[in-house]
């Protein structure tokens, strides 16, 4: 059969054509795959064959090559790898000859197909020579063809876009050489300055050496800023997304071209067509952010009197330049616009919220004039525009933003029943963003009714109103939380009121728009949750509404998988609210333990990673409010227990589950022992599965140590099992430039010095401590080994100190050497003079512990 | 031979991302969708099969991603989960707990009411973790952005390294012999007023205060008096053997021979009192390993010095006593295995007894 035929068919709106052409293909890949990857190479760079199918065969070899998904796509680079060498070599000459087709389709596919080859064999080192190759293609005499130069620019921005730094360090200096080539004035083609452009977004990674030097980098910014004010505006958005990119990974080099790149950013953002502007408004957005960023480690190298960084302060320097130009964004809204789409007044707004957080008060003055001025205008674009300003400034200002708040009030009441919806929106949502970011602003004035009043009214209006009106109130919920005891300038008079409407807007046919459903819930939980004493006899009459609302779902008619959502999302909202209740009344919740149990494990029974989350929660709540009665239910749980404990795909269930583990050992204690078997068995089996969520083991090693602590000592069976295990967990190092690893590595250790904790407190209670003894030595120098390290946190320091109580405390004077290391007497004494009291107080017990040996 | 730095494979980590999968999920189910649209059946197709392989995003620049900062424009800001006050509730029942077991008072100080202890619990516990951030400099918040520093290349690969012993030396007076520690080869650079371990790879996996040189924040070393050993770190002792010196105090030794770079490791560590000790201003040792010359004799003495540094030797490593410290692979640096070492000896015997 025909490829070129075989590769169209495949892509047939015939059922049968494609089924028989995948299936032929399919055979091809099993029974010859290094011949099948050829004639596809072979099919991609002849130039007599059909475009489609040339691009076809791209594909395909490309999919060949990689894959989204990481087990996949390593086992695609070993099986490349693994063929013969001869094979490679000729499938890379016809691609890298292909990048110079006339065809558009070919070039482009052999681009992304050579990327992927060297993405393979380029950290193996097996293709030394491409990069200068390439280089070549850009630099060759007489000047090469237009197309392969773009190829061949192509090339080098999808390798740059993914390939480990380090790999291709070394030549940086020739990939920049090429790039910049086809970006300079002198290049007349715009398709190669485009893809010139594109390339260097991707190696702006590794430039930084050139960056360092003035002459170099002064190049660079040139032909980037050049490429801004390009005829042509694919170039155009190009050259301003380097700038972002550069504004993000160079902000220390700016100063110099800072007042280019402001009168470029700011003429853009008054005459240029949409998609360019949205990129000169998120090079401020960027720079916003970085210097929100800096402000933040200045404040706190000042605190620990370090040398600060530097904060050129770009954006207190055009405040008044920029921001006009901003709000002028704000009035060019789509209308009805669908909020996942981008567009120029939606960056605005962002970056507007942005240059708020770094210059906090200094905004207002800029700002107020126009709400002023546009917030009674008769078209709806100003309107919006004035109420989105004004919103957009409530965080990051402080004083001189709470007097206008209060005198804002009646006007945003009054928009907040505009007949334009958009209007009407956006005043609800600066309604709920005051009520989050400024709830003094609202406490017991004379405003307080009134707002409520009119936010319960537009519970009734359209869905995406109703829900900003709900998360409002949520947040008057939790603000007001501290308040509750003081009912008459509270909630509390309301809270009755409040539920029922939320409650009937859950009903509403449209409930599913705009995510009111949710919102009303979750203010549901937010009302429970921080209800005071007063309230308890209302919270009192929502589990068995709720109970009835959870049963109904299962007798819900399902015909599509929306259906089913749907579905699915009612009973994890409902576990939610019965958890929220459950938390709330403690012991009273006895009375509805049965049937909400039944319902529990009616709704685990259900396959919905996101509902067992919430069900697994909502059966925790209940461990916590019945405590030693729950043990009637563990036969019926523990099979879905277990099954929580399993689920490593969604490590979100898994983590709770753990955590259900440990409200079960504190409630049940002893009467534990019969279930902890299986429980141990699962948990050290997650600990080995490498397919595991990291942030899960944390939680496992010290959920240890809940176990131990409640059977005492029934726990003695696992220890030849844990402690080397927990003692193997102690060696583990990670890369201490990473941050986020460095976090990791302190969490670890937490999880396991609380698992120490738990498993000789466990034992000490049952006299059993002495089975422990031989560790004493082990966990004294692991204490010792994170002591020494610096980035270690309080919380992990408290319990690290806190081991070396529980080991005084266990074993007594036997131990009195090993604790009256000079490092244990500085640790203490570290711990003393901390700010935090648990840090002290765990101090001072260890201090008493060990003076008494 | 168990390597104490190595990560142990039991608590294997996924570095990847942690994305959040309720957002995720619906991304991927709607490309699936507008990938297959005329069989929709197909959408959960087995990803080994090629129909995957011909159908999966062939368009690389999808528009259908979500811009970047959208969840900044008309956000609700952040709002606690359930799911994390859930598990910050549990961590605080936890402490409750441990505090109860250890006979611990409570906080005096603090109002306890006993109506709504839950909530406290909450309050108490943002307002620590919010203290505890700001006061320890590594557990930065999580919003913040993480820069990855570009600082780790240039510690790549910096470490002289063995080449398997192949051939017998033709002269054995040329070579000096090290009795090497199991552990992890490790590059210690003492700098900054602070220590760091780095594997040779580059990657940090250790940083701390010491008394070498330069290694913590009391020294008074100028900034440019900085240290660069090659060294094993053998755990059970905590003990770093210093195998070779590439600085010290600022000097550089990478030119100098073996023989002259071994009497300064010994000369110079041990001007450093307590540098052989460890304790609170040391957490770990630091020790030079001994060298012999490589004859019977001399390598009879390994067994007793070794023996006195507490380690079973794994290896013994021979370096040339003329080679400079070079980066990466070198011939002249062999290492003889325990499995080796009596070959080894008898061929020495030969060649011994041949040359006189």
């Amino acid at each position: 059969m025909d490829l070129s035929q075989v590769l169209l068919n495949a892509q047939s709106p015939n059922t049968d054509l494609r089924r028989d052409a995948e299936a032929f293909l399919q055979q091809c890949e099993a029974q010859n795959r290094p011949l099948y990857m050829y004639s596809l190479a072979v099919e991609l760079s002849n130039e007599r064959k059909p475009s489609q199918a040339r691009r076809l065969s791209g594909i395909v070899l490309k999919n060949l090559l990689y894959s989204r998904e990481e087990a996949r796509n390593a086992q695609l680079a070993e099986q490349w790898v693994a063929m013969d060498v001869n094979v490679r070599t000729q499938i890379k000459q016809l691609i890298l000859a292909c990048l110079a087709s006339p065809l558009f389709e070919a070039r482009h596919t052999s681009a992304q197909v050579c990327a992927k080859i060297a993405l393979v064999e380029l950290p193996r080192a097996l293709w030394p020579e491409l990069i200068q190759q390439l280089v070549n293609n850009m630099t060759s005499l007489p000047a090469p063809a237009d197309e392969l130069k773009q190829a061949t620019l192509e090339t080098l921005g999808f390798i740059c876009e993914e390939i480990d730094p380090d790999v291709i360090q070394s030549q940086s200096n020739q990939v920049l050489t090429a790039v910049v080539q086809g970006m300079r004035a002198e290049e007349p083609n715009d398709d190669v300055k485009l893809a010139a452009a594109n390339a260097l977004y991707n190696a702006l990674e590794f430039v930084k050496s050139n960056f360092d030097h003035e002459a170099e980098r002064t190049y660079i910014m040139a032909v980037v800023c050049e490429a801004t004010l390009s005829q042509n505006i694919n170039i155009r958005v190009a050259g301003f997304e380097c700038l972002v990119k550069i504004a993000s990974l160079y902000y220390e080099k700016l100063p110099q071209y800072m007042q280019k790149i402001f009168s470029i950013t700011l003429e853009c953002i008054k005459k240029d067509k949409e998609n360019v502007v949205l990129q000169a408004i998120e090079f401020w957005s960027t720079l916003c952010d970085e210097e929100v960023y800096l402000l933040e480690e200045i404040q706190e190298a000042m605190e620990q009197g370090q040398t600060p960084p530097v904060c050129h302060q770009f954006i207190k320097g055009a405040l008044v330049f920029l921001v006009p130009l901003v709000l002028e964004t704000l009035t060019k809204q789509e209308e009805g616009a669908d909020e996942d789409t981008w567009n120029v007044a939606m960056a605005g707004a962002t970056c507007l919220g942005l240059i708020a957080n770094v210059v906090k008060d200094d905004i207002v003055n800029v700002v107020i004039p126009f709400v002023q001025e546009n917030i009674t205008k008769p078209a709806w674009r100003q309107r919006e525009a004035a109420l989105m300003a004004f919103g957009s400034i409530l965080e990051g200002p402080q004083q001189s933003i709470s007097p206008l708040i209060v005198q804002a009030f009646p006007v945003l009441v009054q928009h907040s029943k505009d007949q334009e919806e958009q209007v009407q929106d956006t005043a609800v949502w600066v309604l709920g963003r005051i009520c989050q970011l400024h709830p003094t602003a609202i406490k017991g004035g004379t405003h307080f009714e009134p707002l409520l009043l009119t936010l319960l009214e537009c519970l009734r209006a359209p869905p995406k109103v109703a829900s900003n009106a709900a998360w409002a109130i949520h947040n008057i919920a939790e603000a007001f939380s501290d308040e509750f005891t003081r009912p008459a300038e509270t909630l509390a008079p309301y809270i009755m009121v409040c539920c029922q409407a939320f409650l009937q807007a859950t009903e509403r046919d449209d409930a599913s728009d705009d995510h009111l459903r949710v919102s009303c819930y979750e203010a549901v939980n937010a009302l429970v949750t921080n209800s005071g004493d007063d309230c308890v006899a209302i919270v009192e009459q929502l589990p068995p509404l709720l109970m009835e609302r959870l049963e109904k779902t299962f007798a819900l008619q399902i015909l599509t998988a929306e259906d089913r959502d749907i579905q699915v999302e009612l009973q994890a909202l409902l576990c939610g609210v019965l958890q929220s209740c459950t938390q709330r009344l403690g012991k009273k919740v006895s009375v509805y333990s049965d049937r909400m149990m039944q319902l529990l494990l009616q709704v685990l029974n259900i396959k919905s990673a996101s509902v067992h989350e919430e069900a697994l929660m909502a059966v925790g709540q209940l461990i916590n409010a019945i405590e030693a009665d729950f043990e009637k239910y563990m036969p019926y749980f523990q099979p879905y227990l277990h099954l929580g404990l399993r689920n490593y795909e969604d490590y979100e269930v898994c983590t709770i589950a753990v955590g259900v583990v440990g409200d079960l050992c504190r409630a049940l204690e002893k009467k534990l022992a019969p279930y902890c078997s299986d429980i141990v068995s699962l948990l050290l089996q997650n600990l080995q599965n490498p397919q595991l969520h990291r942030s899960v083991k944390p939680p496992i090693l010290s959920c240890f140590g809940d176990i131990a602590m409640a059977i005492g000592a029934a726990f003695l069976p696992y220890m030849p099992v844990i402690m080397p295990m927990l003692q193997q967990a102690s060696a583990t190092t990670v890369n201490m430039d990473n941050d986020e690893m460095v976090d990791y590595l302190n969490e670890l250790r937490e999880g396991i010095f609380e698992a120490y904790t738990g498993i000789l407190q466990g034992l000490r209670s049952d006299e059993k401590a002495d089975q422990a003894f031989s560790y004493a030595n082990h966990l004294v120098n692991f204490v010792a080994h994170v002591y020494a390290d610096q980035s270690r946190t309080e919380s992990l320091t408290r319990v690290a100190l806190g081991v070396l109580g529980d080991i005084g405390h266990s074993f007594g004077p036997s131990v009195k050497s090993l604790l009256q290391q000079q490092f244990v007497r500085d640790l203490v004494r570290e711990c003393l003079s901390s700010d935090n009291d648990s840090t002290r107080d765990v101090a001072k017990w260890v201090e008493d512990t060990i003076n008494k040996l | 031979m168990s390597d104490p730095l190595q990560q142990p494979t039991l608590l294997h980590t996924q570095t990847q991302e942690t994305s959040n999968s309720e957002n995720t999920t619906p991304q991927t189910q709607t490309q699936t969708q507008t990938t297959t649209p005329s069989t929709p059946t197909n959408s959960s197709a087995d990803p080994n099969s090629l129909e995957f392989n011909v159908k999966i995003h062939e368009d690389d620049d999808s528009d259908n991603e979500v811009h970047h900062r959208r969840h900044l424009y008309k956000g609700r800001g952040e709002q606690i989960e359930r799911r994390e006050k859930f598990l910050r509730l549990q961590k605080e029942k936890k402490r409750d707990l441990t505090k109860h077991a250890r006979n611990l008072a409570l906080p005096k100080d603090e109002p306890q009411s006993p109506s709504k202890p839950v909530e406290d619990e909450i309050l108490t516990l943002k307002d620590e973790s919010m203290s505890e951030a700001s006061s320890k400099g590594a557990a930065k918040q999580k919003e913040r952005k993480r820069k990855q520093p570009q600082e780790k290349k240039i510690y790549v690969d910096q470490l002289m390294m063995p080449e398997p012993l192949r051939d017998m030396p033709t002269d054995n007076s040329e070579w000096i012999a090290v009795p090497s520690p199991p552990g992890q080869r490790c590059l210690v650079i003492s700098s900054r007023k602070s220590t760091q371990v780095r594997l040779s790879n580059g990657t940090l996996i250790n940083k701390f205060y010491s008394l070498l040189p330069n290694g913590s924040k009391n020294d008074r070393a100028k900034i440019n008096e900085y240290c660069i050993l090659d060294c094993i770190f053998y755990e059970p002792s905590f003990t770093f053997f210093v195998l070779d010196i590439m600085c010290w105090k600022g000097y550089s030794l990478y030119d100098c021979t073996t023989d002259f770079r071994f009497y300064w490791k010994i000369t110079k560590l041990q001007e450093v009192p307590g540098i052989e000790l460890k304790s609170d201003e040391n957490p770990y040792k630091f020790i030079s390993l001994p060298y012999h010359d490589c004859n019977i004799e001399s390598l009879g003495e390994i067994q007793t010095s070794t023996a006195n540094l507490g380690f079973e030797r794994v290896a013994v490593v021979l370096y040339n006593k003329n080679t400079q410290y070079t980066m990466g692979y070198t011939p002249l640096v062999c290492v003889i295995s325990r499995e080796q070492e009596q070959s080894f000896l008898e061929a020495l015997q030969k060649g011994e007894m041949s040359m006189s």
